[in-house]
């Protein structure tokens, strides 16, 4: 599983980073969690605002911080 | 906040940008409404073609702005049609500019359009 957390690097984004880390260790899940910080790789992923969430390629989540828990339910699918 | 931070972007603006004066006149104000950071211009297009970071985008939005140039209104139903419920509609031609198939716009007519979108806004 490939995760995605696309945000140039503000407060907001680093706290979806870390949620997401954190989701990943108390799942024990084996994932690649990747940092996107080109804006223009963001906007070309048609993303209007950050952080936002790409979990194997689908962009899942814009625009809101997610909770551990919440994003917990959407590796679990 | 890191340079060209787009968290701060919470109301999605999207426009008709239509083939007459008052369809690029929505555009133009758009542009300007989110130099002035009160929102972000968004792809009406994206949205009717369903491009998944698009529609995620505007669901994340804390607001959506439908500016259409015309009482036709091609924004506002796009959105509906997918499913999207503008929290503010504008119609550029009731605002006093009246449509005509020159595409040019004047800077009176941006300041004025803009302002009145500005004013429309504080509600939402």
């Amino acid at each position: 599983m490939k995760i995605e957390v696309l945000g140039t690097g503000c407060a907001k984004c680093k706290g979806l980073e870390k949620n997401v880390r954190q989701a990943v260790k108390e799942l024990g899940i084996d994932a690649e969690i990747v940092k996107v910080d080109s804006i223009m790789e963001i906007m070309e992923r048609g993303v209007m605002m950050t952080p936002a969430l790409c979990i194997d390629g689908e962009t899942v989540a814009v625009g809101r911080v997610l909770s551990v828990e919440e994003i917990k339910g959407l590796l679990k699918g | 906040m890191a340079e060209s931070c787009l968290c701060e972007a919470r109301r999605a603006i999207f426009t008709c940008s239509g083939g007459s004066n008052v369809g690029q006149l929505a555009n133009a104000a758009g542009r300007e409404l989110t130099a002035q950071g009160y929102g972000r211009i968004s792809c009406l297009a994206g949205i009717t073609a369903s491009i998944r970071g698009i529609t995620a985008s505007a669901q994340g939005a804390d607001a959506i702005v439908s500016i259409d140039g015309c009482s036709l209104e091609c924004c506002r139903k796009s959105l509906e049609l997918c499913g999207f419920q503008p929290d503010l509609c504008v119609v550029i031609t009731e605002l006093g500019v009246k449509k005509s198939p020159d595409l040019s716009i004047s800077e009176e007519e941006l300041r004025i359009v803009v302002d009145a979108i500005k004013g429309q806004m504080a509600g939402i």
